[in-house]
């Protein structure tokens, strides 16, 4: 609890940090914008028993003028706050824009920089999946600080105009406000409770959903015929979700109906307290009005405040979100010294071992890979394959051993410099929906606006039909994303991905499994175009993965890996002449094409 | 007028349905709903009592504590049939809502295939998944808050009408700036959608630069700050065009919300006053009179949105209905002769034109060939070229456009499209993973639940025992995925292929299609499986499409197919006697391996 508070403190000057940074003319207006509405609302009241009093004493000789000029008073009061209001409200929606907005890219940023490991690796990603990409807002603590501050003037304004008159009534508001601490603790429990209900129920039934209705699922549930199977599974879950929403939404109104005799029981009080006085000639009819108008304030004030109070506890909660977040972040990336690149660059790995939740996916790992040749990388499913891209380019770091580049620790050098060097089209790259153009370049986004160059890659990867659908040349947008984008097949992103490393233009190009998506003319095509890459541009560097080992007799040299080792390394005739692993698989392969 | 008739509908057949379902809740909701018009007046005229009670000297505390008693006595009633509103509202919303969804999937699992491929039609059912049912469960609530609005304002008005005509008046006219702000405002859903791009970028930004399967790329490319600029700007722009609805909003909302006040507060104020002066009415009346009038005002702005709302509402429950009531639903028939489920006969494509709804092209032209019983056939040809569209006419998922598909010489026109699916076991290049528990998903489609040593022997002939032994650890009950089981299994895209493929032979139907069945695969599994596989099901008719022709050439019959054609068939070695596009096809990919 003391923790809390004082954490709680802290957030609140940080939030005030938060408006005094916005300048002077903002702090002016935002404790008038604290101050001045409970005040005014006490003002109103005020006047309108003032007026009241004045119809009064009409039928008691009493002058027409006073009601009239209170309610002159009135109408310039409401009218003068409306403007007011509106414009407070107009400052201080801009100023939640732009804190939402720095603390959008806040966290953009920071989420971006966390290593590549944090995301791969389940157990570290649970660590981090709640923080990152999260709607973290310091906005709402300045909103609640402000709805504290406004209630505890509401509660001291309306407590001065009821003094003279009892005071002991106030406490009496004070008390019965006291069950509204503790029972709307309980509602909210269970409104915690609805919600992560709901959640979940968003999650499970989405999937249903998705099954039942989605075209992805259409053929399969006609031809299994599991149409019947299905709405039973989806109707029985329905089920269950719904009872629990009743449950909880059963025992919230129990406890509601007890807050409400509660505030019944009071307001009986109050009445029967004035109505007394009213007789007793104590107080005016006008006053009637005003002392029991103040009663019913401070009483939702009273309720109020105990409501902020755990609020800025709660956020407090959001705020650990926030520091939980700054805190993952923090250990980003590697830093060091910048690397200089050189003309020929060499990657050496020495007995580099690696492993993944407890799993050892790569042992002792040795090769050299150097400008110019190219490679090949062999192996079955789940071998390592691409865990050993993962650590060529730098994502990862390795458990045992040393990668070496130019012969230098590459633990010395800033991991983000590294990555400049690599080109990678991975086996799950993404369809960026975004105009041609930004997608071809994302590597080299300086050279956005070379037309011919551009247009030179992607005759490269000969993507004749796509450019019949270009409605805008290399600014059409593509993808479902935009209303008008145009969306392309499997193949075709696969062309545009290698597309694109070749005009990132970096010295080491990787493709994992760069054909899988294409018919065997158009992988042939492309795969002996990539090979010839290096000769077509100087001193470029190619690593292929693939499961065609005919890839196997354009490259230098194949490394094959087989349960996370190096087992053969060589030429393609070097290996089939050792006929170890990789020719027996490449045997099984070519024995297809012998049989008929 | 058609507005109206629509919500008439609408309403009958909304309670029609609710009738049925709730009939109890819905009892209760009306009889609530009449207490709760009578409420609100009630407690009006007994806080006039109350102040008039006061203002006399001899008033005495029995009297008062009665006065006061009533007022909290209607304050608790009131406060409380809100909370059991609330509830009822919840629990029949649940009720409807279920209901109305189920029929819904139900119409849609039992819908044509090509509704999915029809604009219009699809576009309707994406609507009418869409509406969410809250739509509808508010809709009809709606009607009930109407029809208490109602009421409660007709007799609140006949209360001020019997004080003066003026207040009424001034009730009435005071709904007017509301009316105007309504028709002649900007709507803030349609200002919102035109910018639902914009969010929707914005969001695709944040996700590029925070979600896991992009960083190993951004982190490459060095695209982050690119991303993040992207990001502001868009931003930018949702918030300049915001913070301009906001201020046009506001600037109409003063001025809207003065004129009511005017007409609401101050006019009749003044008029109160002077009848005060007149010594014609006292304080008490003076406050019960605006109290009136407030209400009056409520209860008309109220019914005012109640009517626009619903408006909306009305066009979408409309939509709703006539997705349900469009005629797609599975062709009905005669069931296939259960021979056939043991053995399938002769099928036989003659003449057979398809074209997808929307398009101008046929997908398919013209295509004539004929699958012997227990033959083994393989679609070859590149992308595009009609081979998926083809073995979706085969498993009836569509119907011809031109031409005939005959089974055992008989049209397939004939049978129950539901029964001609119980032939067909096919693996798509799409195919699901299905989330629940392993033996549940791998029975999907079976005639019964698969024993154990059943999915040990067709993961077996997959070379994917280990999936059984050390993914699921050899019990078949976990689940896969971790969508709806948290303690479920996470497949490869390999192994998901292999559970596809294993569960194709537990279905154990007459002909087995595969389509691309070992793109996730590796040379050995590809291996393994396809002679496994053959062998296996060497008493059933098999079709195969795949463009890798190593996997192919040995069956007894190639189908080659290009641009909606077919352009050659026959087996392996006619093919390539004939020179033709598989022989050149099949030499591109042989010399890679020469």
């Amino acid at each position: 609890m003391k923790n809390n508070i004082k954490k709680t403190f802290k957030y609140i000057m940080l939030s005030v940090k938060l408006i005094v940074a916005a300048g002077k003319a903002h702090v002016i207006l935002w404790v008038i914008a604290i101050i001045i509405p409970p005040i005014i609302e006490i003002l109103k009241k005020i006047i309108n028993a003032n007026m009241i009093d004045g119809i009064y004493n009409l039928l008691h000789g009493g002058s027409v003028f006073i009601p009239l000029i209170s309610l002159c008073v009135l109408v310039l009061v409401s009218a003068g706050y409306n403007i007011f209001y509106k414009i407070q409200s107009r400052v201080f929606w801009i100023l939640a824009q732009s804190a939402d907005e720095q603390m959008m890219l806040y966290v953009m940023e920071k989420s971006s920089g966390i290593k590549q490991i944090s995301f791969d690796s389940a157990s570290r990603f649970d660590k981090i999946k709640d923080s990152i990409g999260s709607d973290l807002s310091l906005w709402d603590l300045n909103c609640n600080l402000m709805d504290f501050i406004t209630t505890c003037v509401t509660i001291v304004g309306s407590i001065v105009i009821v003094k003279n008159y009892n005071i002991k009534l106030v406490a009496v508001a004070f008390i019965f406000s006291i069950p509204f601490y503790f029972i709307s603790n309980i509602l909210r429990k269970y409104d915690a409770e609805s919600n992560v209900l709901s959640r979940r129920k968003t999650h499970i039934m989405g999937y249903y959903l998705d099954m039942l209705t989605g075209v992805k699922a259409a053929k399969e549930i006609r031809l299994f015929g599991i149409q019947e199977y299905m709405l039973s599974i989806w109707h029985g879950k329905h089920r269950k979700f719904q009872k629990e929403d009743e449950r909880i939404a059963f025992r919230q109104m129990c406890f509601s109906l007890v807050l409400i005799i509660v505030e019944v029981l009071y307001s009986f009080l109050i009445y029967f307290v004035c109505a007394k006085s009213v007789i007793d000639k104590t107080i005016t009819v006008g006053e009637f009005y005003l002392f029991t108008a103040n009663f019913f304030l401070m009483f939702e004030a009273f309720q109020q405040i105990s409501e902020t109070i755990r609020s800025t506890l709660n956020i407090s909660h959001e705020y650990d979100a926030f520091e939980k977040f700054t805190k993952e972040t923090e250990e980003g990336e590697r830093t060091g010294t910048a690397f200089v690149p050189t003309e020929m660059i060499s990657i050496r790995f020495e007995n580099v071992s690696f492993h993944y939740e407890d799993e050892p996916v790569l042992r002792d790992i040795s090769f050299e890979w150097k400008t110019g040749e190219n490679i090949a990388l062999i192996g079955r499913n789940g071998c390592g394959k691409s865990t050993l891209i993962k650590l060529i380019c730098g994502l990862y770091e390795c458990d045992k051993g040393t990668i070496y580049i130019n012969d230098v620790d590459v633990n010395e050098y800033a991991q983000s410099d590294l990555y400049k060097l690599f080109g990678v089209v991975y086996q799950d790259f993404c369809h960026y929906q975004l105009p041609l153009r930004t997608i071809l370049a994302s590597q080299r986004l300086d050279a956005l606006y070379d037309d011919d160059a551009l247009w030179e890659v992607f005759d490269r990867v000969d993507c004749s039909e796509v450019k019949k659908q270009l409605t805008d040349g290399l600014d059409t947008p593509l993808g479902r994303e935009y209303d008008d984008g145009v969306e392309l097949s499997g193949g075709q992103w696969q062309k545009l991905a290698i597309a694109r490393n070749y005009y990132g233009n970096r010295p080491f190009l990787i493709f994992d499994e760069p054909s899988a998506a294409l018919d065997p003319k158009a992988e042939f095509k492309i795969i002996e175009d990539l090979l010839s890459h290096t000769e077509k541009m100087e001193l470029k560097s190619v690593l292929v993965i693939s499961h065609r080992l005919s890839v196997g007799k354009l490259v230098d040299r194949i490394l094959y890996l087989e349960d996370g080792r190096i087992v053969e390394q060589g030429t393609h005739d070097e290996l089939m002449s050792r006929n170890g692993s990789y020719a027996k698989m490449y045997n099984t392969q070519a024995s297809l094409y012998e049989r008929g | 007028m058609k507005n109206i008739q629509l919500s008439v509908r609408n309403i009958v057949i909304l309670f029609k349905i609710l009738g049925k379902e709730q009939l109890f809740g819905l009892i209760l909701r009306t009889l609530s709903t009449v207490v709760n018009i009578v409420l609100p007046l009630l407690l009006i005229y007994f806080q006039k009592r109350l102040i008039q009670l006061i203002q006399i000297e001899t008033t005495s505390e029995k009297i008062l504590i009665f006065s006061v008693v009533s007022i909290s006595c209607v304050l608790l009633a009131k406060k409380i049939l809100e909370i059991i509103f609330g509830f009822i509202n919840s629990v029949l919303n649940n009720k409807l809502s279920c209901k109305l969804e189920y029929t819904l999937h139900k119409k849609c699992v039992n819908a044509q295939l090509r509704a999915y491929d029809n604009h219009e039609i699809y576009d309707k059912m994406t609507i009418a998944n869409r509406i969410g049912t809250s739509t509808i469960t508010n809709y009809i609530f709606a009607f009930f808050d109407i029809a208490g609005e109602i009421m409660q304002f007709l007799s609140s008005a006949i209360i001020l009408c019997t004080f003066s005509v003026w207040l009424l008046a001034a009730a009435l006219i005071g709904a007017i700036p509301g009316i105007f702000v309504r028709i002649f405002g900007n709507k803030y859903e349609e200002f919102d959608k035109k910018r639902t791009s914009i969010v929707r970028r914005m969001n695709y930004f944040k996700n590029i630069a925070t979600k896991g399967e992009y960083t190993k790329e951004t982190k490459l490319f060095g695209i982050i700050p690119f991303v993040c600029g992207e990001h502001k700007r868009y931003y930018d722009a949702w918030a300049k065009s915001e913070l301009a609805y906001r201020d046009e909003d506001n600037r109409r909302r003063i001025i809207w919300q003065s004129a009511t006040s005017l007409l609401i507060m101050v006019l009749p104020s003044l008029y109160l006053i002077w009848r005060a002066s007149l010594n014609e009415i006292d304080v008490a009346d003076f406050s019960y009179y605006l109290s009136l009038l407030t209400l009056c005002h409520g209860n008309l702005t109220a019914i005012i949105n109640h009517l626009f709302d619903n408006e909306l509402a009305d066009s979408r429950i409309k939509d709703y209905f006539e997705f349900l009531n469009m005629p797609i639903d599975s062709r009905e028939g005669e069931d296939i002769p259960a021979e056939w489920l043991k053995e399938i006969p002769r099928i036989e494509f003659q003449n057979v034109s398809f074209r997808y709804s929307g398009s101008e092209t046929n997908a398919l032209d013209n295509v004539n060939f004929v699958i012997e019983a227990h033959e083994k056939v393989a679609i070859v040809g590149l992308n595009g070229a009609g081979k998926t569209t083809l073995i979706k006419l085969l498993c009836g998922l569509y119907e011809v456009s031109e031409g005939k598909i005959l089974i055992g010489g008989r049209n397939i026109m004939e049978f129950s499209q539901v029964s001609v699916y119980r032939l067909f076991s096919v693996v798509f290049q799409d195919f699901l993973n299905y989330e629940m528990p392993f033996i549940e998903s791998l029975s999907l489609g079976g005639e019964e639940k698969v024993t154990a040593e059943a999915v040990y022997e067709a993961f077996d002939h997959m070379d994917g025992r280990n999936i059984v032994e050390k993914r699921f650890l050899g019990d078949l009950n976990r689940s896969v995925g971790k969508i709806i089981d948290k303690d479920g299994v996470e497949l490869s895209g390999g192994e998901h292929q292999k559970v596809a493929l294993a569960r194709s032979i537990l279905q154990n139907r007459p002909m087995i299609i595969l389509d691309e069945p070992t793109s996730n695969l590796d040379a050995y599994a590809e291996t393994a499986i396809l002679k496994n596989f053959l062998s296996h099901i060497y008493q059933k008719s098999v079709v195969i499409v795949s463009h890798r022709l190593s996997a192919v050439h040995f069956v007894d019959k190639i189908i080659v197919m290009e641009n909606a054609h077919i352009i050659e068939q026959g087996t392996h070695s006619e093919l390539m006697k004939r020179n033709g596009k598989y022989a050149s096809m099949y030499e591109l990919q042989a010399s890679q391996y020469q």
